[in-house]
């Protein structure tokens, strides 16, 4: 029964009556393209301020671990030192007339390796100011900007004034666009060159070119000594139609459709301290001098040469002997001291006439770290010296003038690895 | 009576002389060691220990080290010496022997080296209340411890100047690195004065100048100590953690080359000037 009255309800339906239907349906479906293709956008837009922030992080990690590698080496050398000095120094002992000249070699050799300390500090400091540059930098290069370049019809007429490019040869065309090209023409005059350089670039790439993004006169050159502040934060801004704020010089980045804020978060130094064998090798000294001791005859009268006047020196050794670098916490120091990278999209709203799509700011923020891992033979990967053999057994053979044709250490041990911890 | 006078005075003068002798002998360091017949002085040297004269002699002799030994034990014992060690050193086969008497110690050492006997004897005067040179802190200012006063064996390094006035007190290769050490008068400052100055006449360019003080306050800071740690080993000298923190280290290269220049304040006095310690390496070498 029902059936049937459908049908006669719809014989009674004129022609063209769908019509209204079909747009309402028409519309919808838009609305639903248009929401689905700005969603897409969204998505995108999300992507790179994401990928931003893990480039950033992990480019900034991968600074400090190439730091962390360097440094262990510096610890091998410095490590290499003092055992070839503790040879001289103990040999000169040994002759007891040549005790000044061992405590002057030892003295020699603190000297050295403090001022090799000092600047392994200076370098960790730039490390860190480092890690926080590239951070930044990679962070800009990921996070999507799409800034426009200026045409070549604008390149002429702002560079050269040719309103009609049209009219030109084919010739000077070719010259133009390759100078368009290559962004120089190094037969100009300066000013002329200065404005190739910014009618053929986005401002975007005169800022990542100059490293803009890094405020030397706030937070110092990269340079080893120079402490960069522990959180440091740049931004750039950017209109559709080319306007920037690098070239505007406009720091309210809240008055450009686009901007790109990047923060980087990190310490400030590693807290290195110096690798001490002394006491480790105190153990073997006494036999090390009564091995090559060589008492002179007006010394025949005393009864224990080694305790009156070699202990004093043995005890100077064995307080101090600075033989390297460590860090006393090398996990808390690496592990657990991430590069965090915050980077902020903003994006004014879209208007796409039938919907005003809304951007807004989109936020991501990654931390990665450099850490040594744990090898198969369960040793930590560290920067401290690291011997093929016990340090004493070593220096023994050094003493006894074993040739020492193998490789002293085992680099490989100073290996960081860099990963993301964490990502929001 | 006059003439009686003088004689009883001068009988005094010689009882007191004659009762006097025989311990002022023993407190003084002329007292006349004999050595076993047939000996022959072979060197002798007067040590300054502390506030002691130390006078030591070298003997050789044809008599067996037994009957040596048997010679000063006869010798000390006559003489009413105490005995107050004697002992045997089983790697050397040395035999020490000390006695005293009064103030005077006086030491014989009996070694026998290829078919003779090495006699050394040392003597000096020890107190009642004094402690024996080995029991007192060797000094940076004792006579043992002085840095040689002419150039030792070995070379200058070619191509690096040394100051004028200096003395070499050590030349070593080791492994690929070259290094001498002067003792200078000269100051700190002028020493590094005059490397700036000379190392360019012989084409090396300056590279970098560190202060240690520099680096010592950065190590205190990092590790939160209030000291490098550095602990003196003989009595009498400079603060070596204050010898380390005014010393520079100048950096130099030419080419491939590289040299560096370790200067500080000599460590038994500043008075006495500088120490400079000269390194050469060869990149690649």
């Amino acid at each position: 029964m029902t059936m049937f009255k459908i049908f006669r309800h719809k014989g009674r339906y004129n022609r063209g009556q769908l019509f209204p239907y079909l747009i309402a349906i028409l519309v919808a479906v838009l609305a639903i393209a248009m929401i689905t293709v700005n969603l897409g956008q969204l998505g995108i837009f999300k992507t790179d301020v994401s990928n931003a922030a893990d480039a950033g992080a992990l480019a900034g990690a991968s600074t400090l671990s190439a730091y962390l590698l360097g440094i262990g080496f510096q610890s091998d050398k410095m490590c290499g030192v003092m055992l070839v000095e503790l040879v001289v120094i103990i040999l000169a002992a040994c002759t007891v007339i040549g005790i000044p000249v061992a405590i002057a070699a030892y003295i020699a050799l603190t000297i050295k390796q403090y001022v090799t300390y000092f600047q392994a500090m200076e370098d960790g400091k730039m490390a860190w100011s480092n890690a926080k540059k590239s951070a930044l930098q990679y962070a800009f290069q990921n996070a999507g900007i799409d800034e426009p370049r200026p045409t070549f019809k604008q390149f002429l007429s702002n560079v050269y004034g040719i309103s009609d490019p049209d009219a030109l040869s084919p010739s000077t065309i070719a010259y133009y666009s390759q100078v368009y090209a290559l962004g120089d023409d190094p037969s100009q005059s300066k000013s002329r060159r200065q404005a190739i350089k910014k009618y053929s670039q986005t401002g975007y790439s005169r800022f990542m070119e100059g490293s803009w993004y890094w405020d030397e006169d706030a937070w110092g050159k990269i340079r080893p000594g120079n402490i960069a502040p522990a959180i440091v934060s740049s931004v750039y801004g950017w209109n559709a139609d080319g306007e920037n704020s690098f070239d505007t010089g406009n720091n309210n980045t809240a008055s450009f459709e686009n901007s790109v804020k990047v923060t980087v978060m990190g310490n400030i130094m590693y807290p290195l301290t110096m690798y001490n064998p002394g006491e480790e090798l105190s153990e073997n000294l006494l036999d090390w001098v009564n091995e090559k001791l060589d008492v002179p005859w007006w010394l025949g009268w005393v009864d224990n040469v080694v305790e009156w006047l070699l202990a004093p020196v043995l005890d100077m050794i064995g307080s101090l002997l600075p033989g390297g670098l460590m860090m006393e916490d090398i996990v808390q120091n690496t592990d657990n001291n991430p590069v965090t990278v915050t980077v902020q999209r903003r994006k004014q709203n879209n208007n796409l006439g039938l919907w005003r799509f809304r951007y807004g700011i989109v936020q991501s923020q990654a931390s990665a770290h450099t850490y040594g891992e744990i090898d198969a033979d369960g040793i930590r990967h560290d920067i401290k010296p690291m011997l093929f053999e016990n340090i004493a057994t070593f220096f023994s053979k050094l003493f006894s003038g074993d040739s020492l044709d193998y490789r002293w250490f085992n680099t490989s041990k100073h290996l960081f690895e860099t990963e993301i911890i964490t990502t929001r | 009576m006059r003439f009686k006078f003088r004689f009883i005075f001068g009988l005094i003068i010689l009882t007191v002389s004659l009762l006097v002798y025989p311990a002022s002998a023993e407190n003084d360091l002329n007292f006349d060691l004999p050595v076993p017949a047939g000996s022959r002085l072979l060197d002798s040297k007067q040590l300054n220990i502390g506030d002691r004269q130390i006078d030591t002699s070298l003997f050789n002799s044809q008599m067996p080290s037994a009957s040596a030994v048997e010679f000063y034990l006869d010798f000390f014992g006559r003489n009413d010496f105490e005995k107050i060690l004697d002992k045997t050193y089983a790697d050397s086969g040395k035999r020490l022997l000390r006695f005293k008497k009064d103030s005077l110690v006086i030491t014989v050492s009996i070694t026998e080296k290829g078919g003779d006997t090495e006699i050394v004897t040392a003597k000096y005067l020890q107190g009642p209340n004094e402690l024996s040179p080995e029991e007192t802190r060797p000094s940076l200012k004792d006579s043992i411890f002085s840095f040689p006063e002419s150039d030792v064996e070995g070379s200058d390094i070619p191509g690096l100047p040394r100051p004028s006035p200096s003395v070499r007190v050590m030349s070593v290769k080791t492994g690929k690195i070259l290094s001498a050490m002067y003792t200078t008068p000269l100051d700190v400052s002028s020493v590094v004065d005059f490397y700036r100055a000379h190392m360019p006449d012989h084409n090396w360019q300056f590279r970098g100048e560190i202060g240690a003080a520099d680096a010592a306050q950065a190590y205190m800071k990092a590790s939160g100590k209030d000291s490098l740690g550095l602990k003196s080993p003989l009595s009498g000298g400079e603060d070596l953690e204050q010898v380390v923190k005014d010393s520079y280290v100048l950096n130099f290269a030419s080419g491939s080359e590289s040299a560096e220049i370790i200067i500080f304040p000599n460590f038994s006095s500043r008075k006495l000037g500088s120490i400079v310690q000269v390194s050469y390496s060869q990149q690649g070498q």
